[in-house]
């Protein structure tokens, strides 16, 4: 998926950002910070609390002036700047940026109005938002009568009301239970099924891998590394550790594996084959076919590989979470 | 085996006073509500208001046209040099005068170079003798100045006409001529058989300027003592409190601690406004033992009524709402912005203020009195607080969340 | 305009779903009117008395000293009335020799007075003085007669039918432009255009929270993500405080007339001020608004500010009784233009025609308000 979707799109950007730069006084939050995203691809801003992703989203959406860079957005020139740029763009801040005295109902009115979206039509858009977002029978109640859950979905839904052709969620999970956490992970993934591109800011690993095509490692206000997954983890060379167990030839087949394509290393006792592998993944399928060659029955198969946390510290030095 | 660390109740108020002092004293808001915004508004409105009720009656300008030897004018003059509330500067013309004739006095009271210009005819004793009615007039400004002078006309007239009817009534009863004429003289010139005497106010009286700094000090003694107990309402909201409350100490500990800040608070700020009184206006406290305990008193006994805000608010917002309202009801009410005159229905509610009871106890002191002279006030307050704390007490909690 | 209409809705319909509003909007300044107006409005007078006693003799002293533009209260207890005097409640205290405040028809002895220390008891003493002379006139001549062999029946019956003897006293006013400026005045007209003043402004400055909660919900900064203006905000937002500006206004308007017959005069000129002057305080208020950011200091600031430009501006204290350098200081303020125009509409029965020219101050106040809150609000949100 990853492949095909950075390789073969040559449609625009929806968002190209070069060069973005903002201090506050001598603090440099966003120092030359540049990415892309084509359409229908889920970005990922991975970086710990005050890297500068929110900065990053904040003139992104218009509401800081950089201090130096540009920035394209949905291919308006002088990006957020221009009003008719920001209607393509919706934003799922980090706060919950929805009134308390207000209904649901009310909230999304209101923002829809200031996107310009036809009275009709929004009370359509209203009714299917609230559909999507499950607050349908309880439209009507103050949104401060809400819990914490329903108010994220609510935020969540105001992004998307004007059906943007980019939506940015920036930390949309913080503070958020398990369950409600995994309902909103599952209603951003559908979203990118749907082909909406997406910039994602988080400072959990897991959320970037789990959703994002690519991911650009922010620290210090600055872009460490860029590039899918894959591509990030091998920045640190670590090779992946595949263990498989069984009976039968195992030890033929760990001879075998040996040999085989992907493989750095391998050794193995009577039930189990430890190896190294370049990468797993890719090289899976066929290691398995190997072994079950060489008369091995595989009975359990462990992958274990360097993940974005060993990423981030092999970058910066530090962990990414304080 | 853990130690036993348990902390007294009083070590564990102090250390939640020194903090919330700490946060108070923090965030500007009680820095602008205790002090910068009731400083601005001595100064507006000792400007604005100052000069609206003046110590001393300002002199006046009197022009009397009369003739010169008239006796009854004479006795009229008399009687205006006479006046010691204030200073008279009185200027005599002949009728000859060419500045004597009406409409030239009119002239110069319209163009504020006299102040009442009084007329008496030429020939007003004589004429008074064989029953006429002659007219005095006079030409006045408006203020009570002018009116007072007009007053002190009018006494003159009178007289003279008690003095005609007498005479007046002595000639139909027959008398002799001679009789006549000693009866209206003796009415004319013998001393008033009334006496009226001055007597000494009981102390209190302040200043215009010291009215103002007691008012103003009172109208934001409830803000700033409510901003203790809001405190106690946010941390309720934030979480921190049942923190606190699950701590090894008394339930009643953490309100008392912020009775206690609300009350420091409130002297520090009520302490400071009467201070720049002296600073600013060269106001004079001259018994600081009784201005010092009505100071005490008043904020103990608004604290009390704090305590009861936060048993009928539900929120912080609520319990700012209701302080402002109790804040600016009492302050209107009890003379923090002008003094209700009279014994109507609003006075009477007045007096049911701690606002008015602190006033009155600073004037007390600020004059002079000991406790006793103030004992009215204090009484009231300490009744008001004891009151205060016993509703607190009975009132249910209507928070939702405990 | 949909768009600032949306947020200018908004702004209404968050600010009447606050009950706690309604309070300070609605009721409080009706009962200040009322209040002030039952003190201080009709005309001015010469101090309020009280007088121990209620007998016949305090009656008759009681009506002298009201046809002196005194205002008398009784008392029972002199040194209840006495500790008034030194609480500025009343301005003298009046104690009659007994038997004349029992009516007996001695005027003997001696009345004692306790005058407050201000001006007003000076004055209010020599009020007393003469009407305690005048009423011992008539006791004087009466004792004259009968010392002289008269029958004091008689000489009273006789005394007392003489109406058309003796001297006469005119007294007329002149060159008082400052009775003249209220005389046109009903008790309520003055307090109620002044405490609409005070209200509408303190209200609106009031109306920075909700700005400030805005920002501190991160509302206003999604709100400029979508495709408005920063002005586009300010303006919707001002709109929504100048509506709530104006419902507080007119209801204070039709209140006040209706309750306690307050005469605004003209409708279109009484309109077009209240309207202009709703305009500034909003704008004030968005300035405040944006330009602080802790709610609790907005708070105080507006109340600080409120009271201090309506003391300046008028809404406490006439500015015809300024002096000339606090005029000029007090023409900062919208007050100010909106007493000058409410005074030439209701004692002059000034019509719109009349009040163009404040009314054009408070439109140059507005335009400077609002692109000035525009301006900060934008600085605001790009805080970090």
């Amino acid at each position: 998926m990853t492949a095909a979707m950075s390789g073969s799109n040559t449609a625009p950007p929806v968002l190209s950002v070069n060069g973005l730069t903002k201090a506050f006084g001598s603090r440099r939050a966003v120092d030359d910070v540049s990415f892309e995203i084509s359409p229908g691809e889920t970005y990922g801003l991975l970086g710990p609390n005050g890297a500068g992703k929110t900065t990053t989203i904040s003139m992104i959406a218009g509401l800081l002036k950089p201090d130096s860079g540009h920035i394209r957005l949905c291919g308006f020139e002088d990006g957020p700047t221009r009003r008719e740029a920001r209607a393509h763009l919706g934003l799922v801040p980090q706060d919950l940026a929805i009134y308390p005295d207000l209904t649901a109902r009310e909230n999304l009115v209101l923002f829809g109005r200031l996107q310009g979206i036809p009275r009709r039509r929004l009370r359509e858009r209203a009714d299917e938002v609230l559909d999507v977002i499950g607050l349908s029978d309880r439209s009507g109640d103050l949104t401060k009568e809400y819990s914490g859950g329903m108010k994220r979905r609510l935020n969540i839904g105001i992004g998307l009301l004007h059906q943007p052709d980019l939506l940015i969620l920036d930390e949309p999970t913080v503070g958020v239970d398990p369950q409600s956490r995994n309902a909103i992970l599952e209603s951003v993934e559908a979203l990118s099924r749907e082909g909406l591109a997406l910039l994602y800011t988080t400072h959990y690993m897991e959320e970037a891998e789990r959703l994002c095509d690519r991911i650009g490692i922010v620290d210090q206000g600055s872009m460490v590394a860029e590039g899918t997954v894959d591509e990030l983890l091998r920045i640190t060379g670590e090779a992946d550790a595949v263990s498989l167990s069984g009976s039968g030839s195992v030890l033929e087949a760990t001879r075998a594996l040996g040999k085989a394509n992907g493989v750095v290393a391998a050794s193995g006792d009577g039930t189990t084959i430890s190896l190294t592998v370049a990468d797993a993944p890719t090289h899976l399928a066929s290691l398995l076919a190997t072994a079950a060659r060489e008369g091995m029955a595989v009975t359990d198969v462990d992958v274990s590989r360097p993940d974005l946390e060993d990423v981030f510290l092999h970058l910066t030095g530090r962990a990414l979470r304080d | 085996m853990a130690e036993d660390h348990r902390t007294s109740d009083v070590a564990a108020i102090g250390v939640m006073v020194a903090g919330d002092l700490r946060q108070r004293i923090r965030d500007r808001t009680v820095f602008i509500f205790a002090l910068v915004v009731p400083l601005a508004l001595m100064v507006v409105f000792n400007a604005v208001f100052g000069g609206m009720n003046p110590e001393k009656l300002s002199g006046v300008r009197v022009t009397l046209v009369s003739e010169a030897n008239d006796a009854a004018a004479g006795g009229l003059a008399g009687a205006l040099a006479d006046l010691d509330s204030m200073e008279v500067d009185l200027t005599r013309l002949p009728h000859s005068d060419p500045n004597a004739a009406t409409p030239k006095l009119k002239t110069a009271v319209e163009d504020d170079k006299v102040d009442v210009a009084i007329t008496v005819p030429a020939d007003f004793t004589r004429s008074l003798g064989t029953g006429g009615q002659p007219r005095v007039t006079v030409v006045r400004r408006g203020g009570i100045e002018p009116q007072i002078i007009a007053l002190v006309v009018e006494g003159f007239v009178s007289r003279a006409a008690a003095a005609a009817k007498a005479a007046s009534v002595a000639g139909a009863e027959g008398l002799a001529p001679a009789t006549i004429a000693q009866v209206a003289l003796r009415v004319a010139d013998s001393p008033p058989t009334l006496d009226v005497a001055d007597r000494e106010a009981p102390p209190g009286q302040l200043s215009t300027q010291g009215a103002l700094v007691a008012g103003q000090a009172a109208f934001f003694m409830f803000f700033t003592i409510g901003f203790g107990v809001v405190a106690y309402l946010e941390e309720r909201e934030l979480g921190t409190l049942p923190r606190l409350r699950s701590l090894p100490i008394s339930p009643h500990t953490v309100m008392t601690a912020k009775a206690v800040v609300s009350f420091i608070l409130g002297v520090v700020a009520t302490a400071v406004l009467l201070l720049l009184g002296v600073i600013l206006f060269d106001l004079r406290y001259e018994n600081l033992l009784t201005v010092g305990v009505v100071v005490v008193v008043s904020v103990a006994a608004v604290t009390a009524s704090s305590l009861v805000v936060v048993r009928v608010a539900r929120t912080a917002e609520q319990a700012q709402m209701i302080t402002a309202i109790l804040g600016v009801v009492l302050g209107i009410l009890g003379g923090s912005f002008f003094q209700l005159t009279g014994t109507g229905f609003f006075a009477r509610l007045a007096d049911l203020t701690p606002t008015a009871a602190f006033i009155r106890g600073v004037g007390v002191g600020a004059d002079g009195g000991g406790i006793a002279d103030a004992a009215a006030p204090l009484t009231f307050l300490l009744g008001f607080g004891a009151i205060s704390v016993v509703a607190a007490v009975l009132l249910p909690d209507r928070s939702p969340a405990r | 305009m949909n768009v600032v209409a949306a947020i200018a809705t908004t702004a209404l319909r968050r600010y009447f779903r606050d009950r706690s509003n309604y309070f300070f909007v609605f009721l409080f300044p009706l009962l200040l009117i009322l209040v002030l107006g039952l003190q201080f409005g009709g005309i001015p007078n010469m101090g309020t008395v009280g007088l121990i006693g209620t007998g016949t003799g305090a009656r008759e002293l009681s009506e002298e000293l009201e046809q002196r533009d005194l205002t008398v209260q009784h008392f029972d207890d002199a040194d209840e009335a006495r500790d008034l005097v030194s609480r500025g409640r009343i301005d003298v205290a009046i104690e009659l020799p007994s038997r004349w405040a029992e009516g007996e028809r001695d005027l003997s002895g001696t009345v004692r007075i306790t005058p407050s220390s201000f001006a007003k008891g000076q004055a209010a003493t020599a009020a007393i003085r003469q009407a305690v002379a005048s009423l011992a006139d008539r006791e004087l001549a009466l004792g004259s007669l009968v010392s002289d062999g008269v029958d004091r029946k008689t000489a009273e019956h006789a005394f007392d039918r003489l109406d058309s003897v003796g001297p006469r006293l005119s007294v007329t006013k002149a060159g008082d432009r400052m009775e003249n400026e209220f005389q046109n005045l009903g008790q309520f007209d003055l307090g109620a255009a002044q405490q609409l003043a005070l209200f509408v402004f303190l209200s609106a400055l009031t109306g920075a929270i909700p700005l400030i909660q805005s920002r501190e919900l991160r509302v206003t900064q999604r709100e400029l993500t979508t495709p408005i203006s920063t002005l586009q905000l300010i303006v919707g937002e001002g709109l929504g405080r100048i509506a709530i500006a104006l419902v507080q206004g007119l209801y204070i308007v039709a209140g006040t007339a209706l309750l306690f017959g307050v005469s605004w005069g003209d409708p279109i000129a009484t309109a077009a001020t209240v309207t202009m002057f709703c305009g500034a305080s909003a704008g004030a208020g968005l300035v405040i608004g944006a330009l602080m950011d802790n709610v609790n200091a907005a708070a105080g600031t507006s109340v600080g500010v409120g009271l201090v430009t309506a003391a300046l501006g008028g809404s406490m204290m006439p500015i015809e009784f300024f002096p000339s350098g606090l005029l000029v200081i007090s023409r900062v303020t919208p007050h100010h233009w909106a007493y000058r125009a409410f005074a030439t509409i209701q004692r002059d029965g000034g019509g719109i025609g009349d009040v163009l020219g404040p009314l054009g101050v408070l439109a140059a106040m507005i335009f400077v308000l609002i692109p000035l809150a525009s301006v900060l609000l934008r600085r605001a949100v790009a805080r970090p």
